[in-house]
């Protein structure tokens, strides 16, 4: 078992190679409906083989390796697999059962089979095919010359709802609530009318029946055990057929496991036919170090939201065929550069949602924050939208959405989305809020803080006294642009009046906040702030903030949509001077973080007809390229002696 | 008595103060009194998680639901009245008070009402007043599984315990013959004894709070 599960943990580690699309065909099924690539050769570019098997990992993995295989092992090209070429980990479906699969290169189908033959007997199949049957795992190896096949399934249980398909393969579906229903049928006392007659009882006046004990004995006053008995005996009967009923149906479901998988092995060593998506094809990226391909995002919401047989679904009158989200195909990267980690993603969209979106994000980050931005700050977000179109398209993209799915109230749906258009002024709200902000974590500050303790007077009466002390206390400012302030400057007011704010010189603060946190704000050129720090507030009101925001994270914050940078280095040193306990395991992490340079999540919106975004580590540039630096923080942590 | 925290161990800082007035007679009245105020910037941000270090954080609701029981417990026990109770979420106290009929009441009492403010003893106390001598008795012995319990304790949540502090104040209607306990402090009128040590002492057996205390017989 272990070494099944040592060679799936290994398998799923590397290789590839450098072939053409036309050339990957015959190993992922044309059916596939989700396909992860891992590059071998990029993984051993940027990690030799001899390196990797001189890494604490590495070693590890050959001794591990070489328990079974006699210890012939000297380094893992030695097992017989192309360690350059593609793994690709897929999946297929059908209604009744869902297939994964992995198909690896191989550089030795002699010595991969040796290799093999260790987890158990496999058998010879026609055109030099081999098969083997890791029976615990329901799992299936097959292997010929060039490659060799991991799969395995899972049955739907959806399918074998289905009164006629489960009469079909002998499955009864039998439910415990079935028996009850029959058990109803029994004629039993009503407990209404036995309740009366005990109150009856209860209600009779004891000393006008004295105890006689001789008339008591007369009573049978032995329980009726015979029958409790049977009640028992009937109750087991009926648990035993129910768990029976449930095993029988097991077993016709395991054998029918293992039957499919066998032909859909052979189906695959067998088959010609090319994987020639041509969302998959173009997609296909040459410095991915491991990618992910999704054929259509509206499949997987199919299969997340309720079935077909679901009886919810059908009261919602849902219509799961009906799915039209307007996404499409999906992706997504990972790649390793010199000192950078990427995870790339993008998902397809329709041409309207493509539309929709351009127009939801036709909007750019207000030039002047950065004139209030810090390079100091421990992290912030962006975001840019377009308020006004946001709010046009929102009931446009329900309708679309919801109104597909929902069949039975696609009209109750577009009704509503007539009404949220009709009661909003989506063009002042857009003036008043444009849709482009930021809100940026500036710093951890020392602030008095109030407490209550308690002193003594001279006959060591306890008097409550307020004390203060320095708390470290988040900092933050957030802004967002308006072209119409009016809303803004109203709202103030009848704050000022209601006595919830206080202003002044120009600086509202919002009072009686639970908490050490006092917030401010300041309405200026166009912009509305919120902070913390009542000094950074002055210092904008009189144009004295000195930013000193670097060029390359304004151009981030300007080039997207969507931004979120971290400074670890920053983060890690607010977090200490918060003074959270923390447990070893978190300062072991928080020391690996120091080290790590800025993290970004960003989202250029749409692309092209793609919704965009992606993450990026920066990590230090002391080792030779960023997947050497993560191995050796693996090694240091994982191996630590 | 006391302590060790267990379940809302998340602050950084806290204090106990334990104060008992004794009449003449022997009848008096207890207050208890869990100051968290210092804490009250981590506690509040810490009342919005769900958990922390592996414990879950108690709610508004289930603070005052466990101090409900302890009133209701209190006030269902013969000899005991006048009990009063508040938790002040904004400063982070809650007070226990009641009024006794005899010193003795407080043996099983004090227990009870620590127990459902979460705090765990560091040991046995045993109260008496003798109203013939006028003699005050708390008689502590230290529980050494009180320390083990602590050793046991995740480094994160030992950090807690640092500054917590223990406060005990006798208030008597006679005058102060004599306190055997050589840390207890005896006030500027005579009257009332106050003893004060840290929790981390009280964990560690390295402070004693037995204590007899004479008043004048007259």
């Amino acid at each position: 078992m272990q070494r099944t599960k040592l060679l799936l943990s290994f398998l799923s580690l590397f290789f590839s190679h450098n072939i053409i699309a036309q050339r990957l065909a015959p190993r992922i099924p044309k059916d596939a409906f989700a396909v992860a690539t891992i590059n071998g050769r990029n993984f051993f570019d940027l990690i030799g083989i001899d390196q990797f098997n001189r890494s604490k990992i590495g070693q590890a993995l050959i001794a591990k390796l070489n328990k079974t295989n006699n210890g012939n092992l000297q380094g893992l090209e030695d097992l017989g697999f192309n360690l350059n070429a593609q793994v690709y980990i897929y999946s297929t479906k059908t209604d009744s059962i869902r297939y994964y699969g992995m198909s690896i290169p191989l550089r030795s189908s002699t010595k991969v089979g040796d290799f093999l033959k260790t987890l158990g007997q496999p058998q010879k199949l026609q055109n030099g095919q081999w098969i083997l049957d890791l029976n615990e795992k329901k799992q299936l190896l097959i292997w010929n010359e060039q490659t060799l096949y991991l799969l395995s399934g899972e049955l739907r249980n959806s399918f074998f709802e289905d009164e006629k398909t489960a009469e079909k393969y002998g499955i009864v579906n039998k439910k415990l609530s079935d028996e009850y229903d029959e058990a109803a049928l029994d004629p039993a006392p009503l407990m209404d009318s036995v309740d009366v007659e005990w109150d009856a009882v209860d209600s009779l006046n004891k000393d006008d029946f004295p105890l006689d004990s001789t008339a008591v004995d007369s009573y049978n006053l032995a329980p009726p055990v015979a029958e409790h008995e049977i009640a028992d005996a009937a109750r087991n009967s009926m648990y035993d057929a129910y768990y029976a009923s449930i095993a029988a149906d097991d077993s016709i479901k395991s054998r029918l496991l293992k039957e499919w998988l066998y032909k859909e092995a052979v189906r695959l060593v067998e088959s010609q036919e090319a994987f020639g998506n041509p969302s998959f094809k173009k997609s296909y990226r040459k410095n991915a170090m491991a990618s992910l391909w999704l054929r259509d995002i509206n499949e997987l919401y199919q299969d997340l939201l309720p079935g077909v047989h679901s009886a919810y679904a059908s009261l919602l009158g849902v219509k799961t065929e009906k799915v039209g989200t307007g996404f499409e195909s999906a992706n997504v990267y990972l790649t390793f550069d010199k000192n950078t980690a990427t995870l790339d993603g993008s998902i397809g969209l329709s041409n309207n949602l493509a539309e929709a979106y351009r127009r939801i994000y036709n909007r750019k980050l207000n030039k002047r924050f950065f004139k209030y931005l810090s390079k100091d700050a421990i992290a912030y977000t962006s975001v840019a939208i377009n308020t006004e179109n946001y709010l046009k398209e929102l009931p446009i993209l329900m309708q679309q959405y919801y109104g597909n799915l929902l069949g039975r109230y696609e009209k109750e749906i577009d009704l509503g989305s007539s009404i949220f258009s009709l009661l909003l002024d989506e063009k002042a709200i857009g003036k008043a809020i444009k849709g482009d902000g930021i809100f940026a974590l500036t710093a951890i500050k020392e602030q008095e803080v109030k407490y209550t303790t308690y002193e003594y007077d001279e006959d060591y009466n306890s008097v409550e006294v307020e004390k203060t002390k320095k708390e470290s206390i988040p900092a933050f400012l957030a802004m967002f642009s308006s072209t119409d302030m009016n809303l803004f400057k109203k709202a103030l007011a009848l704050g000022v009046a209601r006595a919830k704010l206080t202003e002044n010189e120009g600086i509202y603060t919002i009072s009686g906040l639970k908490g050490p946190l006092e917030v401010h704000v300041l309405l200026k050129d166009g912009i509305i702030f919120f902070g913390t720090a009542l000094d950074d507030l002055r210092n904008i009101q009189y144009n004295r903030y000195e930013s000193d925001l670097s060029s390359k994270h304004k151009k981030l914050l300007n080039d997207n949509k969507f931004t979120l940078i971290f400074n670890s280095k920053k983060m890690v040193k607010a977090i200490n001077s918060l003074e959270i306990p923390a447990t070893k395991q978190a300062l072991a992490l928080q020391d690996k973080i120091q080290g790590l340079g800025d993290f970004y999540f960003t989202s250029k919106g749409v692309k092209g007809k793609k919704m965009v975004g992606s993450f990026r580590a920066e990590l230090p540039g002391s080792k030779r390229n960023a997947l050497q630096y993560i191995l050796d923080v693996v090694e240091s942590t994982a191996f630590r002696p | 008595m006391l302590l060790f925290f267990s379940t809302i161990s998340l602050s950084a800082c806290f204090e106990v103060i334990e104060e008992i007035n004794v009449h003449k007679n022997g009848s008096g009245n207890m207050t208890v009194t869990l100051n968290l105020s210092q804490s009250k910037t981590k506690l509040s941000s810490v009342m919005l998680l769900d958990s922390i270090n592996g414990y879950k954080v108690p709610d508004k609701v289930q603070i005052q639901r466990n101090l409900n029981e302890a009133v209701a417990i209190l006030k269902k026990t013969p000899g005991i009245s006048s009990v009063k109770h508040r938790v002040d979420f904004e400063n982070f106290i809650a007070f226990v008070s009641f009024s006794f009929e005899k010193v003795d009441n407080l043996n099983h009492l004090s227990k009870i009402i620590y127990e459902k403010l979460k705090i765990k003893p560091t040991g046995k106390s045993l109260y008496n007043f003798d109203t013939r001598t006028q003699l005050f008795s708390r008689n502590y012995t230290y529980a050494q599984e009180a320390k083990s319990a602590y050793m046991k304790l995740k480094e994160a949540d030992k950090q807690v315990f640092k500054n917590a502090s223990y406060t005990c104040i006798y208030r008597f209607d006679s005058v102060v013959k004599q306190s055997t306990n050589k840390q207890a402090k005896l006030s500027g009128t005579k009257k009332a004894v106050m003893l004060h040590t840290s929790i981390l002492d009280l964990i560690n057996g390295r402070a004693n709070i037995t204590n007899q205390i004479q008043l004048v017989n007259n």
